[in-house]
């Protein structure tokens, strides 16, 4: 098992490095550049504009820039921004925050809806309240997040004269304000997870509650409730566990469009406008972020497999 | 029969939904099971008799009991709350399975499987269930039981299984434990084991046990008495010895002729019932068997015989006894039962 995880570390290296280069290489590959876009309505002339790109280092070849990128990242230098000379990695920290409540509440509000609906509608199976919860799945797994958080804004405005609060709020300084503003986002980004949870949660539990061993634990005499919250669902959570891992790529990627629409601090802003203005390096930055955060779950969900299922805990699949 | 019996199905009909509309899986099934006797329920796949003992336990999965009876000690079983039958399921009616591999949670222990089973009939303190688990590991046979109760199902091995869920059928020692073929899916080195430890643990408990099979060998060494199934229709019942040795059915006839013996040619083909059992939707007219039977008559496709009682105790379901007198009224031809 721990010679099994540090594979899986190893790998993750492995997978973070491919990313990091070819984000790198590729932004570099994209026209214009954070000089040419800063200075192209100045009128400044080329020399001056030279001398920029030759100050950033954008005038060297891009394995040297590479090469020189690496040796200050290993260090835990990432760089510092090419508009506001801040170093990333404090840009980056004041925003990771902000990012991971967002996505993390998505994933746990998504987990948790996902969860409940799938089972109502696998014991309630072929009923009337199957159905329309399943109508609801399909609904929410049509609809991108960023409708849901429109339709959300203007329900709310249209029906309570409400809207969530402009400026972000610290949930330390002001949780109701906090609150306030991260329900619709949080709702928004979780709802695909929770669509796509509760269809597989109703599939997988319906196969289960249909076995041989739910059929021995009925013949024990155990109740209902234990058979289905019990052996049912702790049967159906390794394919919900991998689901979860495919989610919270969605979930990263939703971040980007709702804390923008929602003004929330985050990371999503920070790759979104560095993305637009060929700040290199703090598109880099936030890359290495989200790959990493993926990869880390990833590995993360093959050792909860394992907690779950003892036939993998013991089994050669693994080791 | 010198005690009532424990177990009486009368009459019993088990309806299952298809696309093409209800069917009968099991037809106007009726035997009786007394307290400690072995009964087997033989018959080939598709005759019914899984589905006939999971109906006695509230256990079918789409189908249901559409008409008929289960007295459990004069207890109607049929129509019983769903929370009654819970109850009843592993302190009354314990049952064990065909396929020990599948029929474990793989995910528990198996000291927690069996605990759960102790704890789901009476208050039962964790501690005192986890000694009462080795023990009766301990009573099947399981080697090494203290740590064995902490392995999981797939560290075990299929007969190992299968005397974990005798283990677990036995933890509020129940009245009657049925066994759906229990081993068929073994080796049969293992399935002498297991028939010989249900044969102990049925003596040592004072159970009853119904036996339901394939196979005639295992009824002629475990049953006392054998009902005989056919598409969803009891075609013989009596002592095992005399039904074996005389059976009066042409059905219960072809089954035992078609066991291979040490005398079976081997230069020919393996003596076999031609065709195969009718599904319940496409149950021909007359007599079920009719179509491959060896001593078909005319009237067989016209009319289905009624159960005769031979004597006391046997019976049989076929024209041949016209004139013997009957077990029951005769079910008109094509009728389908519809009752609520």
């Amino acid at each position: 098992m721990i010679g099994y995880t540090l594979r899986r570390l190893g790998y993750g290296v492995v997978v973070m490095c491919l990313v990091t280069i070819f984000v790198f290489v590729i932004m570099r590959l994209v026209p214009g550049d954070a000089v040419s876009l800063q200075l192209q309505d100045t009128g400044v002339s080329k020399e001056a504009a030279d001398a920029l790109r030759a100050e950033f280092g954008l005038d060297d070849p891009v394995w040297v820039q590479l090469w020189e990128w690496l040796a200050g990242a290993v260090r835990g230098d990432l760089g510092a921004s090419f508009y506001n000379k801040e170093p990333v990695v404090d840009l980056f920290l004041a925003r990771v925050p902000v990012t991971v409540q967002l996505g993390l509440l998505a994933m746990l509000v998504g987990t948790a809806l996902g969860l409940t609906v799938g089972i109502i509608a696998a014991v309630t199976r072929g009923s009337v309240t199957d159905s329309a919860l399943r109508v609801f799945a399909v609904a929410f797994l049509s609809v991108p997040n960023f409708v849901v958080a429109l339709l959300l804004l203007t329900a709310f405005a249209l029906w309570f004269a409400w809207s969530p609060p402009l400026v972000y709020a610290e949930p330390t300084e002001d949780f109701i304000g906090w609150a306030q503003q991260m329900a619709i986002p949080v709702f928004a980004l979780g709802t695909g997870g929770m669509a796509a949870v509760a269809r597989l949660t109703r599939s997988s539990m319906l196969e289960s509650l249909g076995s041989d061993y739910i059929r021995t634990v009925r013949a024990k005499g155990v109740r209902e409730r234990t058979v289905v919250l019990k052996h049912s669902l702790r049967n159906s959570t390794i394919a919900v566990l991998t689901l979860l891992g495919l989610e919270l790529a969605t979930v990263l990627g939703g971040t980007v469009i709702i804390e923008r629409m929602f003004g929330l601090p985050g990371t999503g802003q920070l790759i979104y406008q560095a993305v637009l203005d060929r700040d290199y390096p703090v598109v880099v930055a936030c890359t290495i972020f989200y790959a990493g955060l993926f990869v880390i779950t990833i590995i993360l969900i093959d050792l909860l497999y394992a907690l779950v299922d003892p036939r993998i805990r013991t089994g050669k699949a693994l080791s | 029969m010198p005690s009532p019996p424990l177990l009486e199905v009368n009459d019993l009909y088990v309806r299952f939904p298809t696309p093409a509309g209800p069917v009968n899986a099991v037809a106007g099934v009726s035997f009786t099971v007394s307290a400690g006797e072995t009964v087997a329920v033989v018959g080939e796949s598709g005759s019914g008799k899984s589905v006939s003992s999971l109906a006695l336990l509230g256990l079918l999965g789409s189908g249901n009991i559409s008409a008929g009876s289960v007295l459990l000690r004069d207890e109607e079983l049929v129509g019983a709350a769903p929370e009654r039958l819970r109850q009843l399921r592993g302190s009354e009616l314990a049952m064990i399975f065909q396929n020990p591999m599948s029929s474990l949670d793989p995910l528990f222990t198996i000291g927690d499987q069996l605990v759960e089973a102790l704890r789901a009939h009476r208050p039962m303190a964790r501690r005192a269930a986890r000694a009462r688990a080795v023990e009766l590991l301990r009573e099947v046979g399981l080697p090494d039981p203290e740590r064995r109760v902490r392995a999981y199902p797939h560290e075990l091995s299929g007969g190992q299984q299968q005397r974990v869920m005798v283990a677990i059928a036995l933890t509020c020692e129940p009245a009657l434990l049925i066994a759906d073929e229990p081993t068929t899916a073994l080796d049969v080195t293992v399935e002498a084991q297991i028939l010989e430890l249900l044969r102990t643990m049925q003596r040592e408990h004072g159970m009853a046990l119904l036996l339901i099979t394939h196979d005639m060998a295992v009824v002629a060494e475990m049953a006392d008495r054998v009902v005989v199934m056919y598409a969803g229709r009891v075609v013989e019942q009596g002592p095992v010895a005399e039904v074996l040795r005389s059976p009066r059915n042409p059905y219960t006839r072809a089954l035992i002729d078609s066991i291979p013996t040490p005398a079976t040619p081997r230069d020919q083909p393996m003596p076999a019932i031609a065709g195969s059992v009718p599904t319940p939707a496409e149950a021909p007219a007359g007599c079920r068997f009719h179509p491959r039977c060896p001593s078909v008559l005319d009237r067989c496709s016209e009319a289905e015989p009624p159960l005769y009682e031979l004597r006391p105790g046997r019976a049989s379901r076929c024209w041949l006894h016209d004139g013997a007198l009957r077990a029951g009224p005769a079910p008109a031809a094509g009728e389908v039962h519809h009752v609520a």
